[in-house]
């Protein structure tokens, strides 16, 4: 007993150690920030020779003035500082190749953060089960896989993306280049270490397998090294972007005062990078997702079609764990954007690109919806699941009523005959369903049912056997029938009080659908120990259509990211650097919601098209799974357990 | 070796799936309302001591059009209109319909009619100086323009068109004063202040657009302002331009602004008064926007029920009235006014921002007008609002005083010289 948990220390020593090492890459990081600020020259001097000093546009009191250490920002002249091709939109170009850099990158630094939490369970289901935790690790190895393939493509696209910058917008770029200088070449030193790690870990995958061991462990901690330069980076990027929409560190004529932290630390950095970070978790699962669903649907026997689908319930599990917390940290970055400059938050929530919240709904609504159709078509291999089917039919009225009330506006543009037969912008019916009160209701309704759906899921494939189960089925209709009623009566109340006091009633509202969530769920846990199976779980048996449904979930969450890109891109209105280096193209205007969804169409098509691509190059190098051969050795179909 | 390979098939359907998809999203955002944001006029810097004529006069054609190619914005049926806003009332090109203010292209001399001599802007300032009305007015204003302060002294063309920019009383061209005024009152607003608010370099800007337009060795924009103020242009620069509002943003009436926003923003007090916005009291061009009062009125009028049976208005209550009017400008034109509303205006509002507007112009009545000094052009058939027993004054001079006393503001006082003096006329016949 004591060898083995000595075992386990020395593991999870082993483990500490190289986590650690992970982030002690952060450390030169630190360093060379710190250093960066003291050493740029001052290039603006007083008679005397000392220094001119500069006040920070965003940072007061101490430390609120900085050394003049660069050129202010520079008057843009079109067509000096701009470049075309043709009669085509540079921004557009400009748009394509940064949205398709941004989806790879994403990608490539969501999966490896995918990976380390498959490999983790791997090892630890090993002890175990050495055939369930290799099932885990050879999922995690094929995800590896697809990345590396996407890291060349990433890699690819960033050059074109710098080539696009240089020569359609140098003005701007020579500007956010004066300003990042210090930190440039970090950037690009870290992309080695990546690369590095990223090499030895993928095909050191073999090597370094003893199951559960200290090797093993030893993987593990490059996974976590890996994530961690990632996460760097990742910042990294995310400052530029941030300073674009807040700048700081910078005086109002653009001057760089010469503390490179300042410039990366602005007010909207750390919730832009909370919310990129959980917005990546979610995404690299839904791609994940939609790769197994390609090879579900292209398996040739049933060991790989079993193998594909249970990868796909996995990876769809990720991504829904990943999206729920996802709106509270757009709800933050909400509030830290109106804290920054008022405007800028009433210029997305209630004006020039309100309507842009009205296509998140629906995107939302659409994920919703599809995460609990696939959840209904996956549970059509789950014996036991029929004493629910019942139910579906019900769950789907309420997702598509709550979505038509949650996507009904409040005003319609129309011509003025139209608005003569209704009798104004806003319908004497419809209407009502457009105010804030019912959109409320309607996504917490939504998310309350997509909750009861997966606890459904969970316990469908069981017959209960702990004493308590019949309390613990009432307690579980009580609560979400009491949160439903909760819900759904400070909806209605909301019409009766004013807005201000209307806006405090979606707290309560919101706390029912997370009380649903965390007490369902923990409920719901308890009451399946010990819990007998009713038959074997049929993986490989999920309707096509769930495979399909998973792709639509894939591309959803995608389309999603593009709009919400084009939303926070365009809140800067015409300005390249918000209220400091302004944009003088011809495009300097915002762009119509319409063309924006045309050009997001457009980035999602050739980002599926690459990945498509990818995915028949994985499906190339490895014809069959690792499980698929075993089984296929054995002529026996695999089943496992969720 | 075949098996190796991914059914194509497969790809084929995922790829065609996700298009559907795809096409789907892109479909709906089509679908719904498109607002167009455009950028605000960027403040302008200028080191005059670098600046070129040529600079100056690209400068001058981006503040007054808003573009460089305002014959194409023209001829594609949009309104050409810079933060100058110059274009709502001077005509530029003959294509365009603007006649409010006096004729800014080059035209066939008068006395030769001679089409290949055409007298341009910049030969006829210097015409201006020479009018014996000129010299008039500097004589009647000796003391200084009530509105700016300035005795109007220019000596030369360039002179003169820059003094129109600071003080545009200071010399009204025969015709296109305000009625009633004998043409000592102009309907322009004074470019250096709100809501203009044009800074002096974007002013010599806007002149030498005017002088080398037609005649590109014409430039004396910097030496006229010099001699004309007897300082450095440039000077003083900073602190104007610190007082100057930022723009308010993309050109678009939305609902979370208030009516003086979209007022603003909509240039609406160009051409009309409205009572309960600041800006909006000097307007001379359009009616008084009253509509609790007026739009009843309108509606119930005989030529607005002429316009209704060709088919070409359709409102039956106030608001739709109101929206009716702003967005479709052409379907009654109130009597005694011209057709020349702008007709773009449906495309740079949000549906909660003509609301808002629209809430606030139901909400004016004669009484909300009253209260705040002003009163209806002489055009309007509906008549001042002023009863006649209160503007059955001895003479002009009188009538303007006695109203600075009800009304407690001299500005607006002044302002509604012309309802006073179309009362004053009406009390005698």
């Amino acid at each position: 007993m004591s060898v083995i948990q000595g075992e386990k220390k020395k593991k999870v020593g082993v483990l500490l150690l190289l986590s650690m090492l992970g982030l002690l890459i952060l450390l030169p990081f630190a360093v060379t920030t710190t250093f960066a600020s003291g050493e740029e020259e001052a290039v603006a001097e007083e008679g005397d020779g000392e220094p001119k000093m500069g006040k920070d546009v965003f940072y007061k009191e101490e430390g609120q003035f900085g050394p003049i250490s660069s050129r202010p920002a520079p008057e843009l002249v079109y067509p000096d500082d701009y470049g075309t091709y043709g009669d085509y939109q540079s921004r557009t170009i400009l748009w394509i190749a940064n949205q398709q850099h941004l989806y790879f990158g994403s990608f490539v630094l969501a999966v490896p953060m995918f990976v380390w939490v498959m490999e983790l369970i791997g090892i630890l289901k090993y002890g175990k089960d050495p055939k369930e935790g290799k099932k885990f690790d050879d999922l995690a190895h094929e995800m590896m896989k697809i990345s590396l393939t996407a890291y060349s493509v990433t890699a690819i696209l960033g050059g074109i993306l710098i080539f696009t910058f240089l020569a359609l917008y140098p003005g701007f770029f020579g500007y956010l280049a004066s300003i990042f200088r210090p930190v440039m070449h970090l950037y690009a030193l870290l992309f080695i270490l990546e690369s590095g790690v990223l090499y030895v870990y993928y095909y050191g995958w073999d090597a370094f397998n003893d199951g559960n061991g200290d090797w093993k462990w030893t993987h593990l901690g490059l996974c976590t090294l890996l994530n961690a330069v990632g996460i760097v980076l990742m910042v990294m990027a995310n400052t530029w972007v941030s300073f674009m929409m807040s700048p700081a560190g910078v005086d109002e004529a653009g001057h760089f005062l010469g503390d490179i932290w300042k410039v990366m630390h602005n007010p909207l950095m750390v919730p832009i990078v909370i919310h990129r970070i959980l917005g990546n978790m979610s995404f690299g699962g839904g791609v994940v997702a939609a790769y197994a669903a390609f090879r579900f649907l292209s398996a040739t026997n049933q060991a790989e079609k079993a193998h594909y689908d249970w990868m796909s319930y996995i990876a769809s599990f990720m991504a829904v764990m990943f999206l729920i917390p996802l709106p509270f940290a757009g709800y933050w970055l909400m509030r830290e954007i109106y804290g920054y400059r008022q405007q800028m938050g009433i210029t997305l929530m209630g004006g020039l690109l309100a309507w842009v919240f009205i296509m998140q709904a629906t995107m939302i609504a659409t994920l919703f919806i599809t995460v609990n159709y696939y959840l209904m078509q996956a549970m059509g291999r789950i014996p036991g699941s029929e004493r629910y089917h019942g139910a579906f039919k019900f769950i789907l009225a309420i997702l598509v009523i709550s979505t038509i009330s949650w996507l009904t506006p409040h005003t319609l543009v129309m011509t003025p005959a139209e608005l003569k037969a209704m009798g104004g912008a806003q319908h004497p019916i419809v209407g009502n369903y457009g105010v804030m009160s019912a959109k409320n209701t309607a996504i917490n309704t939504m998310i309350t049912t997509t909750v009861a759906t997966f606890l459904i899921y969970q316990r469908s494939n069981f017959n209960l056997k702990v004493p308590w189960a019949w309390k613990g089925n009432i307690f579980l209709v009580c609560l979400f029938a009491l949160a439903e009623l909760n819900i759904l009566f400070l909806g209605i109340y909301g019409y009766f009080i004013p807005a201000n006091v209307r806006i405090g009633l979606s707290v309560p509202q919101v706390a029912s659908t997370l009380t649903c969530l965390f007490v369902g769920s923990t409920i719901n846990a308890k009451m399946l120990k010990g819990a007998e199976p009713i038959g074997e779980i049929r993986w490989g048996q999920m309707s096509r259509r769930g495979a399909y449904a998973l792709f639509m979930l894939a591309v959803a969450f995608t389309w999603t990211m593009a709009v919400m890109g084009y939303l926070r891109s365009s809140v800067r209105l015409h300005w390249h650097v918000n209220e400091i280096l302004r944009d003088n193209s011809p495009w300097a205007f915002t762009n119509p919601l319409g063309y924006a969804g045309n050009i997001n169409s457009l980035n999602v098509l050739l980002f599926w098209t690459m990945l498509l691509f990818v995915f028949w190059l994985a499906s190339l190098y490895a014809t069959k799974s690792p499980l698929a051969r075993e089984a296929e050795a054995r002529g026996e179909v695999v089943a496992a357990s969720h | 070796m075949r098996r190796q390979f991914v059914n194509g098939s497969v790809i084929l359907k995922v790829a065609l799936w996700y298009c559907a998809i795809l096409g789907g999203f892109a479909g709906y955002t089509n679908w719904l309302p498109q607002i167009r944001g455009d950028a605000p006029e960027a403040a302008v810097a200028v080191d005059v001591s670098n600046v070129t004529p040529e600079m100056l006069q690209e400068m001058g054609e981006s503040i007054i059009y808003g573009s460089h190619d305002p014959l194409g914005m023209l001829q594609r049926g949009e309104g050409p209109i810079g933060k100058g806003q110059c274009p709502l009332c001077h005509r530029f090109f003959m294509e365009q319909k603007a006649d409010r203010c006096p004729n800014l292209i080059a035209l066939p001399n008068p006395e030769t009619g001679d089409e290949g001599l055409k007298v341009t802007e910049e030969q006829r300032s210097h015409d201006r100086v020479k009018d014996p009305r000129y010299k008039e007015a500097m004589e009647r204003m000796a003391d200084g323009e009530e509105n700016s302060g300035i005795v109007p002294h220019a000596e030369t063309g360039g002179q003169y068109l820059i003094e129109s920019e600071y003080c545009p009383n200071c010399f009204v061209v025969m015709g296109f004063g305000l009625k009633g005024t004998n043409d000592t009152v102009s309907p322009m607003p004074i470019i250096n202040k709100p809501p203009i608010q044009l800074v002096d370099t974007e002013i010599v800007a806007v002149v030498s657009y005017l002088q080398m337009r037609d005649d590109p060795g014409k430039f004396t924009a910097i030496e006229d302002w010099e001699a004309y103020w007897g300082k450095t242009l440039g000077e003083g620069e900073e602190e104007i331009k610190e007082e100057a509002p930022a723009a308010p943003g993309p050109k678009v009436a939305l609902g979370s602004e208030t009516p003086e926003e979209i007022v603003t923003k909509m240039t609406c007090y160009a051409c009309h008064k409205i009572p309960g916005i600041e800006v909006a009291k000097t307007g001379m061009v359009g009616p008084l926007l009253i509509e609790g009062s007026s739009a009843p009125h309108r509606i119930a009028s005989a030529e607005y029920k002429a316009r209704v049976k060709e088919g070409l208005a359709s409102a039956t209550t106030p608001r739709e009235y109101i929206i009716e009017s702003i967005i479709s400008p052409g379907a009654f034109v109130v009597p005694g006014f011209a057709d020349d509303m702008l007709k773009d205006f449906k495309h740079k509002f949000t549906v909660s921002g003509l609301d808002v507007l629209v809430d606030h112009l139901l909400a004016q009545t004669e009484e909300t007008a009253i209260a705040e000094g002003l009163d209806r052009l002489p055009n309007e058939k509906e008549g001042s609002l002023v009863k006649p027993a209160e503007a059955k004054i001895d003479n002009g001079e009188k009538t303007v005083k006695k109203s600075i006393e009800e009304f407690g503001d001299e500005q607006d006082a002044h302002l509604s010289i012309a309802g006073l003096e179309n009362a004053h006329a009406k009390s005698f016949n």
